[in-house]
């Protein structure tokens, strides 16, 4: 894949490398990160440090699988550095209270079972997966680009599949459980407007 | 359909080849005879062809995800950082310094190693910040050492060390799954003056296998190291002889549904005892409510047997939780580990826990899902609640006495919104509120400061939290702070002191949680302001010592606003770190823009008056990662930008001879003895 002329230099090469890959590179980090913001800086770092680091990629035609590589340990190492969830706890959630439900329900709108799921299997084999399937690498392109064997890469993937597939069918049973948490207490409170509905006159009972 | 259920290890072994053939012909084509086999197999077992066409369906899915569009701007940053880095070419210059050892390292090595060059130099504490020069030219006795991480692509960010004990660093390495905690003491040459400590000389003190992200703090006395990823914290020894722990086996994997978070443990419940000045009403018969995630569907009323400590004493303390807020935290003594953690599956909020040497499991010590880890004050953990009318513990009325416990309802206070501090002591289950409002307090380990902060907090849709929003930090005096008996325990309602929140001024709530929790937007705001916060103007005023002040001072005098933002109330994430005599608090404030780089400010406080002078500062440095830390009295920090660990001596200072010393408060006074601090009796509403 020499799509990169060989006899570019530097700052060209990358302009080159940038038009042809960041969209699919900036994906991975977003999926990987699931915040806008900090892929746009992750992928920004990519090409930069690629840049300065050029010398070491041989082969040109490997810029694709290089560049994920670069992509790949900013993204590790950085989620190893930050913080996953920074600060305050949200407040529902204490005995019966309504907004446990209704934020989780929020949440969900947000995201769908599958990209929960993602989220929540080990940050290596959810690389794997990504990198395969969403992202189209090959087998010795992943390889490559998670910096280890092509054995090594296909084993993880295979444990990434099995990890996915627990993740989803627990998420996907407990988007039920909420769905049925939310009905129950829609349902709860549409009985105490009806009621204070019922015990109230007229211009103060009326139901949200 | 768990490999468990099966009658025969035979039988197990060929479902696993199932799911292994069946997962890998997703990816390549198998071999006729696994072709075969396999057919034959999902024909004959009809769980396992579900599993198949479950990874085909998941297979299709993600093909079909959406890809997310890069921002437009993107060409345009990254155009206008390649343009600095070619018009200053300092990538080619950079390399004549001892980074130059770094850069020649093979850029694309299997393993990440992270070397570590350190460098003495000499910089004065009061003159230019290090990181203008850090060059070993510089080199003069009683100087500062710097800690260079390599700059090779395998580390392409800086790595700051995990901490530095006794002149001795610790940090982290990575690669391939396998991440490897180090120590090493800077190996010295007398002629360039330079020091290094890298991954050849590093000793490997433990190591971890795991696919997840892996990372660690390191006790005190570095024996013994926490380490956690997104769903498991486990505490393993350090030491010469280390074993690799594979995290992802120490227990079941959480995921699976048949297997019980750990901490429905009723045991878990503190003892909860009242202090003998008050004992809240209902606490005695109180029952320990297992905070358990409705996911965990396994009895919960013996902990899970498969925890077990592992290779090397190395044990899972808490599995199917994340940590949430800060980073965990040993005690002084090492015997204890504090943090706060949630469910993996978001279904309740973070609860504070405690695991003690010897334990299996760490233990909630709170109960109420809104918790969050401070610090650690000797034995006893600062915690934090932010709560809507159920806790009133900050405020600038009095914490909720006995008398203040009141409906569960707590409809009346249900718009507003609280944010308490607790000094609670695992020891005794003693638990005590402190009577102003604010957010992870940070106090010296002397016990008579404190760092805290107040301002406006956020609800944050995605991540389902409440966030800092804008704010500052305050330097305050723990005499002038009031600590009024609380209880955290698991009883669902005596706490309930709505009250106290609605009658006072502060916190005030233009947004109730549960009003943001319907918004599917992060406009949700709540403010929370200090009780007599010093208007920005105290930033202007130097502080003079009270010259044979028969008065004690810091209560006159503080809180003071720190100014160590780059803006007003912009102080959204920070870290506060105290040498060890009190003496020195050096403050680390994100960068609005970024969660890692910050801006460092180190302040001195006059050990006798208390007087500080905020506006200057002993020390200050920008683009700092938030790994700050002393070492005695040095101060340990890494640069963003040239990714070096700077480790600053801090010279003591005299204490000024005037005035009286600051008395400490460390435990629980009797109410009324000190300043009360603009503080009204709480009010019974209860009902209301």
């Amino acid at each position: 894949m020499s799509v990169v002329s060989e006899g570019s230099d530097d700052r060209t090469f990358i302009e080159q490398l940038f038009a042809l890959h960041h969209g699919e590179i900036y994906a991975y980090i977003y999926r990987m990160v699931r915040d806008a913001d900090v892929a746009a800086d992750f992928a920004q770092d990519t090409f930069i440090k690629a840049y300065k680091a050029q010398d070491s990629l041989e082969d040109r035609a490997k810029a694709r699988a290089w560049l994920y590589q670069i992509a790949h340990r900013i993204v590790l190492d950085e989620m190893r550095r930050r913080r996953i969830v920074r600060f305050l706890p949200w407040t529902g959630e204490s005995h019966g209270a309504a907004p446990s439900a209704e934020h989780l329900a929020m949440e969900m709108r947000l995201s769908g079972p599958l990209a929960r799921a993602l989220a929540r299997i080990p940050e290596r084999q959810r690389a794997a997966l990504l990198l395969a399937e969403v992202n189209d690498l090959t087998g010795l392109e992943l390889a490559d680009a998670l910096g280890i064997s092509h054995v090594a890469a296909r084993a993880l993937l295979t444990r990434a599949r099995e990890s996915l597939r627990v993740a989803l069918t627990d998420e996907k049973r407990q988007e039920q459980e909420r769905e049925a948490a939310i009905d129950i207490s829609f349902a709860e409170r549409t009985r105490a407007a009806d009621a204070l509905r019922r015990t109230d006159d007229t211009t103060t009972g009326r139901p949200q | 359909m768990s490999p468990e259920m099966s009658p025969l290890r035979a039988a197990e072994l060929a479902h696993e080849r199932a799911w292994t053939l069946a997962a890998e012909a997703i990816d390549v084509e198998l071999g006729p005879q696994d072709t075969e086999w396999l057919d034959g197999h999902l024909n004959s077992c009809p769980d396992c062809r579900s599993i198949a066409d479950e990874y085909r369906e998941i297979h299709a899915e993600l093909r079909s995800l959406a890809r997310p569009e890069p921002p437009r701007d993107l060409w345009a940053r990254t155009a206008a950082a390649l343009d600095v880095i070619d018009a200053a070419s300092g990538k080619r210059a950079r390399g004549r310094t001892l980074g130059r050892q770094a850069s020649r390292r093979p850029l694309f090595g299997t393993a990440l190693a992270v070397g570590l060059v350190l460098v003495a130099a000499a910089v004065s504490v009061m003159s230019q910040s290090p990181i203008v020069n850090p060059g070993p030219a510089s080199t003069a006795p009683g100087g500062i050492a710097v800690v260079a991480a390599s700059a090779s692509l395998a580390s392409p960010t800086p790595l700051a060390p995990l901490a530095v004990v006794d002149g001795r660093s610790y940090w982290m390495s990575a690669g391939d799954g396998v991440y490897q905690i180090k120590g090493g003491v800077a190996q010295c040459t007398t002629g360039s003056g330079g020091c290094t400590v890298g991954s050849e000389t590093g000793q490997t003190l433990g190591s971890i296998s795991s696919d997840s992200t892996v990372l660690a703090v390191i006790a005190p006395d570095a024996k013994q190291a926490a380490v956690w990823t997104a769903d498991k914290i486990a505490v393993m020894p350090l030491g010469a002889q280390s074993q690799t722990v594979v995290l992802d086996l120490l227990t079941p994997r959480p995921i699976v549904v048949a297997t019980a978070t750990p901490t429905a443990t009723p045991t878990a419940t503190p003892s909860a005892t009242p202090t003998s000045t008050a004992a809240p009403t209902q606490s005695a018969a109180a029952t320990p409510r297992p905070s358990a995630a409705e996911s965990a569907s396994a009895a919960p009323a013996t902990p899970t047997p498969t925890i077990a400590p592992a290779a090397g004493g190395s044990v899972a303390i808490l599995s199917g939780y994340q940590v949430v807020g800060r980073d965990p935290e040993f005690s002084a003594d090492g015997t204890m580990v504090a943090f706060a953690a949630r469910p993996v599956d978001h279904t309740t909020g973070p609860d504070v826990f405690v695991w003690r040497s010897g334990q299996e499991q760490a233990r909630p010590v709170t109960f109420h899902h809104s918790a969050l880890f401070a610090g650690w004050f000797g034995g006893q953990l600062l915690i934090s609640e932010i709560s809507s009318g159920r806790q009133a513990g900050g405020g600038a009325t009095a914490a909720p006495s006995p008398s203040a416990v009141v409906s569960p309802t707590a409809a009346g206070a249900a718009d507003a919104f609280g944010a308490a501090s607790y000094l609670f002591d695992p020891a005794t289950g003693i638990c005590q509120a402190i009577n102003r409002p604010m957010l992870l307090p940070a106090v010296d380990p002397t016990g008579r400061f404190l760092v805290y902060w107040a301002g406006t907090v956020q609800f944050d849709p995605v991540s389902g939290l409440w966030q800092p929003g804008s704010g500052e930090l305050y330097l305050d005096a723990w005499s002038n702070l009031r600590l009024d008996p609380a209880f955290l325990g698991p009883d669902p309602g005596s706490t309930a002191g709505p009250s106290t929140t609605a009658t006072t001024p502060t916190p005030a709530a233009t947004a109730s949680p549960s009003e943001a929790a319907t918004l599917a937007s992060s406009t949700a705001q709540a403010s929370l302001s200090v009780t007599e916060a010093p208007s920005p103007l105290a930033v202007n005023q130097v502080a003079t010592p009270l010259a044979s002040s028969t008065q004690t001072p810091a209560p006159q005098s503080l809180p003071r606003l720190l100014p160590v933002a780059s803006g007003p109330a912009a102080v959204s994430d920070w870290v506060v770190r105290w040498d060890r005599s009190g003496q020195f608090v050096a403050i680390w404030v994100a960068n609005p823009s970024s969660d890692k780089i910050g801006r460092l400010t180190l302040f001195s406080i006059d050990s006798r008056s208390g007087l500080v002078n905020v506006n200057e500062p002993r020390f200050a440095a920008e683009k700092v990662l938030s790994s700050v830390s002393f070492d005695d009295s040095t101060l340990v920090y890494t640069s963003a930008v040239d990714g070096k660990t700077y480790m600053q001596s801090v010279p003591a200072v005299p204490p000024s001879n005037a005035s009286t010393p600051v008395p400490t408060m460390p435990g629980q006074l009797p109410s009324g003895a000190l300043p009360a601090a603009a503080s009204a009796p709480a009010t019974d509403r209860a009902g209301s």
